[in-house]
């Protein structure tokens, strides 16, 4: 539609619909070497007393002519072909009808359809931030700092993963509601805190991490890491990089890592960000195991260093552009984080039967998970039955079973049910 | 010694460590683990054998409680808690009676509550065979339940 530098003369064209270009006038180019046989373009035509101006079809040919397809208006204010009796000018320029530009409230308002090819480098719609959980508002695991840090290769918020050596540390990772801190204007809420308060030995590496499901995530394309960081006193170096997980079982191929960025944290809520180009998985082998997943690797300072690093935050885009961190409903958060584990309360295997008899109960998870999860029971209590257990499990549901202790009569177990179908 | 792993008859896995069921899914982090505990050349404790119906049987019947018919003391009919403290206590006012040291209230009858803590009015010679036939009966139940005999005894306890 548009081109630069482009004008021609047309010898009194006058008010055919169709006429022809008569060549560039010095220093500027013609239609027909920037635009193609048939191709729509912006057009001008002025004879110095009268302009018209429109949407043309460039035609190729000896002589090349140009359409006055729709006429978007005139110096006589009408949309008619206006009758031009001279030599011509015909440029290529946007008329204002069509031209985009911010108002005097710096907003811009378009007049007809958005076509994009992308926002920021990354995917136009949908979920822009592919970490789960990245603004740290579901813990429910209910870790805590003064809880202990979960064991290594363990989870702690919902979705985010710990790995660490060493021994004797005194460590954990819990959830912390802010508190006169200025990101809670941008809607933050919580964050995660990564305590070391006492070093231990042995210990050369400490990662909080996430992986995101899928080793296609952002491959071959430019990505951006982001966060909200700070540190409760001093400076420390919070390290990031990705890590391509092919999975396992078969013979995947190897991992393949990044390299590290590093942001100097200071006490200040500041937003880091990092931006890198992730290699193709094209001729990749994933394993067999349906694991495959691109982590995002937040690596904390290891040895004998002691501090507390807070996160919130956090996201993970496609692009070479930091964009605002992307809002989803709590109740769309919480369905994500459900895929990798939730908790059930107060389920119950009950029923009539004989002594020894047995009984079965089937319940669908909260949502579908990963996997089928490993479950684990808590909060038992017995009523004339016992020997509960997890019969059978899929992705959809699980299936318990118990025992009737005396019968013939009722008996009952109820209990609390964890589910995890997380990443190793 | 407990291995960290124990198979079930359903397919699922505990984890002894926290006695999780883990699912025969490969996709699944800690059924991964278990493989790899595998490959290291370890075992699972197989799965338990299924509890025999009769053992099971002679096992609820130890649990209680027990039905009591009287023939001459209807009042004392019903069921009655035969839990291991309860059991020793009946054997202590039995052996009191026997020793002649009387019924606890020293009367003629004493409270002895059922299974519902409903107190019933026992006499003496009563609540002696009371003692005698649950030791009976506890004896043929445990019997079963360790496998010596495949005769269960009656859950209802016949007194005079």
């Amino acid at each position: 539609m548009l081109r630069d530098f482009v004008e021609e003369t047309a010898s009194a064209p006058g008010t055919a619909a169709t006429f022809n270009l008569a060549g560039a006038l010095t220093g500027r180019v013609t239609f027909g070497s920037v635009f193609t046989s048939g191709a729509l373009c912006f057009y001008y035509m002025d004879d110095g007393s009268q302009a018209e101006w429109g949407i043309g079809t460039f035609t190729s040919g000896a002589p090349n002519t140009l359409t006055r397809t729709t006429v978007l208006g005139n110096t006589a204010g009408t949309t008619a072909r206006l009758n031009f009796t001279g030599t011509t000018r015909v440029y290529n320029e946007i008329p204002s009808a069509r031209a985009i530009y911010a108002d005097s409230n710096s907003r811009v308002t378009l007049p007809g359809d958005l076509v994009l090819n992308s926002v920021g480098g990354g995917q136009i719609g949908g979920f822009r931030n592919w970490l789960i959980n990245g603004q740290m508002i579901f813990n429910q695991r209910g870790v805590s700092v003064a809880g202990g840090m979960p064991v290594s290769g363990g989870y702690s918020l919902d979705r985010w993963q710990v790995i660490y050596d060493g021994t004797g540390a005194t460590h954990g990772v819990g959830q912390s509601t802010l508190a006169n801190q200025s990101i809670q204007d941008l809607g933050l809420k919580q964050c995660a805190s990564y305590s070391v308060t006492v070093a231990g030995s042995g210990n050369t590496v400490r990662q909080f991490r996430q992986p995101i499901e899928s080793v296609f995530t952002g491959a071959g394309r430019t990505v951006t890491v982001s966060g909200y960081l700070w540190v409760q006193s001093g400076t420390q170096n919070v390290g990031v990089f990705l890590s391509q997980h092919f999975g396992s079982g078969g013979s995947p191929s190897a991992d393949i890592n990044t390299a590290a960025q590093t942001w100097a944290v200071t006490t200040t809520p500041t937003r880091f960000s990092a931006t890198f180009n992730l290699p193709t998985v094209n001729g990749k082998v994933l394993g067999t195991n349906n694991d495959d997943t691109l982590i995002v690797v937040f690596t904390m300072p290891t040895g004998a260093a002691t501090y507390q690093v807070n996160m919130t935050g956090m996201q993970f885009e496609i692009g070479p552009v930091v964009t605002p961190f992307e809002w989803r409903s709590i109740g769309t958060e919480l369905e994500l984080c459900l895929r990798f584990y939730q908790v059930q309360s107060q389920l119950q295997v009950a029923g009539y039967g004989n002594s020894s008899g047995g009984l079965v109960n089937i319940y669908p998870y909260n949502a579908m998970m990963r996997a089928a999860p490993t479950i684990a029971l808590s909060s038992v209590v017995q009523t004339n039955a016992n020997a509960q257990s997890v019969a059978y499990n899929n992705a959809r549901l699980a299936a318990y079973q118990a025992t009737v202790v005396s019968g013939p009569n009722f008996g009952a177990v109820s209990f609390t049910a964890s589910m995890t179908a997380e990443f190793p | 010694m407990m291995a960290d792993y124990s198979l079930t008859s359903t397919g699922m896995i505990v984890r002894t460590a926290d006695g999780a069921f883990i699912p025969p899914d490969s996709s699944n982090a800690d059924h991964q683990a278990y493989v790899r505990w595998l490959g290291e050349g370890n075992t699972a404790d197989p799965a338990e054998p299924p509890v025999p119906a009769i053992v099971a049987a002679a096992l609820a019947l130890l649990a209680g409680p027990v039905q009591v018919v009287s023939a001459s003391v209807p009042a004392i009919d019903g069921a009655y808690p035969i839990d291991t403290a309860t059991q020793m206590q009946i054997t202590g006012i039995a052996a009191a009676i026997d020793a002649g040291f009387g019924l606890p209230s020293q009367a003629e009858t004493f409270n002895w509550p059922d299974a519902a803590n409903t107190a019933r009015a026992w006499p003496a010679a009563q609540f002696s065979a009371f003692a005698k036939a649950l030791m009976i009966f506890l004896y043929q139940a445990a019997q079963v339940a360790q496998g010596h005999s495949q005769t269960l005894p009656s859950a209802t306890l016949a007194l005079p």
